[in-house]
């Protein structure tokens, strides 16, 4: 099976919810469906056949549609119209009109009627009561009697008799039964001397019939379906199209859907034969929405073949013409969006964006698509973004601004920005400003300035080989970002190594404008800002179909009802299990990082396959075997804090230095630790004990070890480490001091209160 | 070949080069087929691998295959089957699938639903299939 793209989804203004995939039809669910279903209904593909049926009041030039609608009363587009239906039908000029019951007409010439026909009789003066549709009986040749009637005044003159048919057959309809969006079929129907105005003639909620008849005169007709405005606009023929399939990126704006991104499909391979229209896949998974893609093959891009149709279950495509290049058992491809209907190559469509008509969104035109001029330095496409009235069409280099009043293909697109945007999903709104990750940075958008934020994180950024870390821009279509509007902080989740999935996320504190690096025990995809118990809840979705309610409790994975045993120190260990004979572990842990707190392979964090009481399974070996002086953590989170370099007083004086921690004291252990450097090295200064020992106030040095374990239970969680060191003003010794904090956390949260470094510079 | 150890889930990477009998990297005849098997040989998934670089690398094909639905916590046996210069070769790579995956894989994006009737979480894994999930305290 093949990779999927990112889809996205929006809610429409009546909140049903749409997702875009890119290579499958778009699909609405409603909240209450039991399912999924593709938005937008399908127009007919067949045109009616009518015919006649007896002799009756319909008459004139007709013509038909059919289209279809939804239990909504969402509508499709309307059917190819059908062939002409003349129906002549005999009219005939009214000579005399008696006043009496019943009422006797006379004709200027033979009318050819019989008993019980059908006949509509209008503009008689005086008479008047004859106007109207009677059955006609006591038959002349040009006499006739009207059934029921009776005179009303003396004739004096004028009218006319006019018959036509009674019946219109309707055939050729075509099945529908399949399509499950559909609830009846409409079939419409014009009025003599007007093909502008149709009306429904027949609703039919059988949907696998395919015939149908009438027997409406014009005066039976439904509602009327205008196809074309005063001003030409199309209100009915073309505007119900349902939205495009080869589109990833939707959003509401305004009471209409947007839909953006091409997704050009590339995976696998194909086989391919000179002078054949058949190209196979190879580990493929083409979708039957990719018929009238082009085809490119080994790079080629200057020939392209139009797919004419997918055989998805065979998994090939038929060419509108014949491969012409070499054959090739193995070739690598790429499948473009095309819409040859509109003359637009896929060059163009990647530069177009489609809409809905207002307060439709699953009416979509796609004449009226919006193609941006072309800018080689903006990249490809990669999303839409609304700020309060504006829309921004992102691309990877390049902001513009699509300004509109009322249609937007009638808008103008406005550079807005020489920043650009990796994906839909990382960039977040606050305030009316957008934060927005491109490949050269973070910055703030504000529409008519931006400015860079991510300076202090740049070396991420940069293509530095020398860099500790560096984003991995291979997986930036996985990159995305969440606005958590509780902490004022926005995340953008990045790949740093070679994981698909980000695993590391750049926290910005927009109030305080600080930075920080998270890192997370397994890959998180995805993330999207909701409520838990009334309050602002980030979500993320993460491997093995988790999803997980980001900074709720202090343990990954773990609710606190099923803990059993998350902490202690290891009796035994191999290269795929750590084992603890005095623990109870709980056989639901699968599936939750263990990680090794301190001794002997601290800082290794695995995923747990398996567990019985006392031993739990690793997903992956240990790259350090931990042993019986290895404490351990299931479910902890980690973190660090790091100060900056503070450069020591050299008075002269006795100074002391040291350092003053307050935390908030936690009721169960954990791990919790210091270590400062000196003098611009990552390397932690050794503690200058000649044994392990424990402070009275809670500080465990171990001789030879640059770390201080800090006692979390400590009742007043004050930890104060001085010494009383000091250089004069021109001694060459140690001049720079930064520390260090980290923690794993049990089920309680850890919280760092106050840092108070002494004998340094402020 | 041992791959190593996969949850449900994951992507299993086979890369073939293929060569002719005196070892050097040759293009097929056409693209290698992959047969998955279970320990006990049941045959699990088949299908073909795509090309890697060709213009760069003769006869490197690289398969990143789904552990979806038809896997399951067990050991497994990958068939690899190529025809190079009319000579059949078969090679043969052994992986193991462990607990703590899901079938359906990562999530490739969610979204907050606050449906009239009920808040929503749904979301598209990796196997496509749209998720309707609901947290009864969200």
């Amino acid at each position: 099976m093949p990779r999927l793209h990112i889809p996205t989804f929006a809610e429409g203004n009546d909140g049903t919810l749409y997702c875009a995939r890119g290579d499958r039809n778009i699909q609405r669910w409603d909240g209450l469906a039991a399912a999924w279903i593709d938005a937008g209904l399908t127009a007919p593909v067949n045109a009616v056949t009518m015919g006649t049926t007896s002799t009756g009041l319909i008459y004139g030039n007709l013509y038909a549609y059919q289209r279809y609608v939804a239990l909504d009363g969402r509508v499709s587009n309307l059917s190819p119209v059908s062939t002409e239906l003349v129906i002549a039908g005999v009219t005939k000029t009214i000579t005399n009109v008696t006043n009496a019951t019943p009422i006797v007409i006379t004709t200027s010439a033979s009318h050819g009627f019989s008993t019980n026909n059908r006949v509509k009789i209008s503009g008689v003066i005086g008479t008047r009561s004859a106007n109207g549709i009677w059955l006609v009986t006591n038959i002349t040749a040009t006499t006739f009697s009207l059934q029921n009637s009776s005179g009303n005044g003396t004739y004096m003159g004028g009218g006319t008799v006019r018959q036509g048919v009674s019946q219109i057959d309707y055939s050729n309809l075509g099945d529908a039964s399949s399509d499950t969006r559909i609830y009846k079929r409409q079939i419409l129907r014009n009025k003599d001397g007007n093909v502008n105005v149709f009306y429904v003639d027949k609703e039919l909620t059988n949907l696998a019939t395919t015939t149908s008849s009438s027997t409406n005169d014009e005066d039976d007709l439904g509602e009327a379906v205008v196809l074309l405005g005063v001003n030409g606009e199309d209100l009915n023929v073309t505007r119900h199209a349902e939205p495009p399939n080869y589109k990833k990126v939707i959003i509401n704006h305004y009471s209409r859907l947007f839909a953006v991104v091409d997704a050009p499909y590339k995976w696998g391979g194909v086989a391919v034969t000179n002078a054949s229209t058949t190209v196979t896949g190879i580990n493929t998974a083409f979708t039957s929405v990719m018929a009238g893609w082009e085809l490119f093959v080994n790079g080629d891009a200057t020939t392209s073949y139009t797919v004419s149709s997918v055989n998805t279950s065979a998994q090939t495509l038929t060419l509108d013409t014949a491969y012409g290049g070499t054959t090739d058992p193995f070739a690598l491809y790429e499948l473009r969006p095309a819409r040859s209907a509109t003359g637009l190559d896929s060059r163009e469509e990647r530069r177009t964006l489609y809409y809905s008509e207002s307060g439709l969104p699953e009416s979509f035109n796609l004449n009226k698509g919006v193609t941006l001029s072309e800018d080689h330095e903006a990249g490809e496409m990669t999303g839409l973004m609304p700020i309060q009235t504006r829309l921004y069409v992102l691309f990877e280099n390049r902001i513009y601004r699509l300004a509109y009043s009322n249609e937007p293909a009638d808008g103008d697109s406005v550079e807005a920005s020489w920043r650009g945007c990796v994906n839909q999903r990382s960039w977040s709104i606050v305030e009316e400003s957008a934060y927005i990750m491109d490949r050269q940075g973070i910055y703030i958008f504000a529409g008519n300035y931006y400015e860079p934020i991510s300076d202090a994180i740049q070396p991420l950024f940069e293509r530095d080989t020398k860099a500790k870390y560096q984003i991995n821009w291979n997986h930036q279509e996985n990159f995305f970002s969440v606005h958590d509007p509780r902490t004022e902080t926005i995340r953008w989740f990045i790949s740093l190594g070679c994981e698909r999935f980000p695993r590391w996320a750049l926290r910005y504190h927009y109030r305080i404008k600080q930075w920080c690096l998270e890192e997370y025990p397994f890959a998180v995809s995805c993330g999207a800002l909701g409520d838990l118990s009334g309050v602002p809840q980030l979500y993320c979705g993460a491997t093995a179909r988790r999803i997980l309610a980001l900074g709720h409790g202090h343990l990954d994975g773990i609710p606190n009802s099923t803990l059993g045993t998350i902490r202690g120190t290891a009796t035994a260990s191999t290269i795929l299990s750590i084992s603890d004979s005095t623990a109870s572990f709980a056989s639901d842990s699968v599936g939750f990082p263990v990680q090794i707190t301190s001794g002997t392979g601290a800082g290794q964090v695995r995923i747990i396959s398996s567990a019985t009481a006392t031993k739990l399974t690793l997903v992956e070996p240990w790259a350090t075997l931990p042993d019986t002086t290895s404490k351990y953590q299931v479910g902890g989170i980690r973190w660090k804090y790091r100060t900056g370099w503070f450069r020591f007083l050299q008075s002269g004086q006795r100074e002391v230095r040291g350092m003053e921690l307050m935390i908030r004291p936690t009721s169960l252990e954990s791990y919790m630790a210091y270590r400062k450097c000196l003098d611009n090295s990552d390397t932690a200064a050794l503690e200058q004990v000649s044994a392990s020992y424990t402070k009275a106030n809670g500080l465990q040095m171990t001789s030879g070890e640059g770390d201080v374990l800090i006692q979390t239970t400590k009742a007043t969680g004050l930890f104060k480490h001085d010494t009383d060191a000091h250089r004069g003003q021109d001694s060459d010794g140690i001049r720079y001091v930064r520390y260090e904090y980290e923690g794993v956390t049990n089920a309680e949260g850890h919280q760092l209160r106050n840092v108070i470094l002494h004998g340094v510079l402020a | 070949m041992y791959l190593g150890r996969y949850t449900l889930g994951d992507w299993v990477t086979l890369k073939v080069i293929t060569r002719n009998t005196s070892d050097v990297p040759t293009a097929p005849s056409a693209a290698p087929t992959v047969r998955f098997y279970t320990g006990s040989g049941t045959t699990v998934e088949s299908t073909s691998m795509p090309p890697y670089e060709k213009n760069i690398k003769t006869g490197l094909f690289i398969l990143e295959h789904f552990l979806g639905s038809a896997f399951a916590v067990g050991q497994y046996v990958a068939l690899v089957e190529e025809t190079v210069s009319s000579s059949a070769l078969k090679q043969l790579y052994f992986f193991e699938v462990v607990a703590s995956g899901n079938n359906n894989g990562a999530y490739l994006n969610i979204h907050y639903y606050k449906a009239p009737q009920s808040p929503y979480i749904v979301g598209l894994p990796e196997d496509g299939t749209l998720e309707n999930r609901k947290n009864p305290r969200a």
